[in-house]
């Protein structure tokens, strides 16, 4: 019986420091994603960073368009003040030098009836 | 700002591994000598309670794992050095165990104690790489270039 036990033990004891080499090989493995759970973790991980990578590039590509929009809508509004400007003062311009014409015109009217040759 | 678990902080990586790469050096200088000749490790409690072929197998975990651990501390290569912690992790658990069954638990006690707290740094530093090998793959670092538009 006691020799039995003593078999035993010895038989455990080599099992065991097999399983615990076997098991740290496969620990090892798993650490470094070749086999296991972490292999799945490592892939997760990969995916959910590109994601987060792809989605960050997307909002500043978004963000800098915005702002490129903000800027252009800016740019038109200056234009279309500048413009109602401009179209005001040719308004303006045009209705002085139709009246300015029309002052020439009776000039050259009271000139004629004076019988004086206008001036050139 | 880089941690004392990133490989690019050289000085700081081995700083904080200086355990694993003394313990790896000396485990892989051992081991070595007790693969090439048998008879210095007659006293060894592992060579005693273990078969010829596990014997074997232990020392090559003992020699190559120590070697792994210390050079991946010394080449920044963390994928390298978890290899190595592993296999001197099962070295040591191995070692302790073969001590209490050599010893008894209250002769071989005490140097199984110390086995079990390396064993624990050990685990320990492996948890760490794991844990700064998960947050540098979750970093989300945005690769636009900048704009040119407004960069011209």
């Amino acid at each position: 019986m006691t020799g039995l036990l003593a078999v035993t033990s010895e038989q455990v004891t080599n099992y065991g420091a097999l399983a615990a080499l076997i098991a740290a090989l496969a620990a090892a493995l798993n650490s470094i994603g070749v086999i296991g759970p972490n292999r799945r973790k490592i892939v997760e991980d990969t995916n959910s960073t590109a994601t987060s990578r792809a989605t960050a590039a997307l909002e500043s590509a978004l963000t800098r368009v915005e702002a490129d929009n903000t800027r252009l809508r800016e740019d038109v509004d200056q234009l279309e003040a500048k413009t109602t400007e401009c179209l005001e003062r040719l308004r303006i311009v045009t209705v002085e030098r139709d009246s300015l014409a029309a002052r020439i015109e009776r000039m050259n009217a009271a000139f004629a009836a004076a019988g004086i040759e206008p001036p050139a | 700002m880089t941690s004392s678990l990133d490989p690019t902080d050289a000085v700081s990586y081995r700083r904080r591994a200086r355990v694993i790469t003394a313990y790896g050096l000396i485990s892989c200088c051992i081991g070595t000598a007790g693969l090439i000749d048998r008879s210095l490790l007659t006293t060894s409690s592992a060579v005693q309670a273990l078969d010829g072929w596990v014997v074997v197998a232990f020392l090559l975990y003992q020699a190559v794992g120590g070697a792994l651990a210390a050079a991946g501390v010394l080449l920044l290569r963390p994928k390298l050095e978890v290899v190595g912690v592993w296999a001197l992790l099962a070295f040591v658990v191995i070692n302790g165990g073969a001590i209490l069954v050599n010893r008894g638990p209250v002769g071989g006690g005490v140097t199984a104690a110390s086995m079990a707290l390396v064993a624990y740094v050990l685990h320990g530093r492996i948890g760490d790489l794991h844990h700064a090998a998960r947050r540098e793959r979750r970093v989300v670092d945005v690769g636009v270039a900048p704009d040119r538009r407004t960069t011209a």
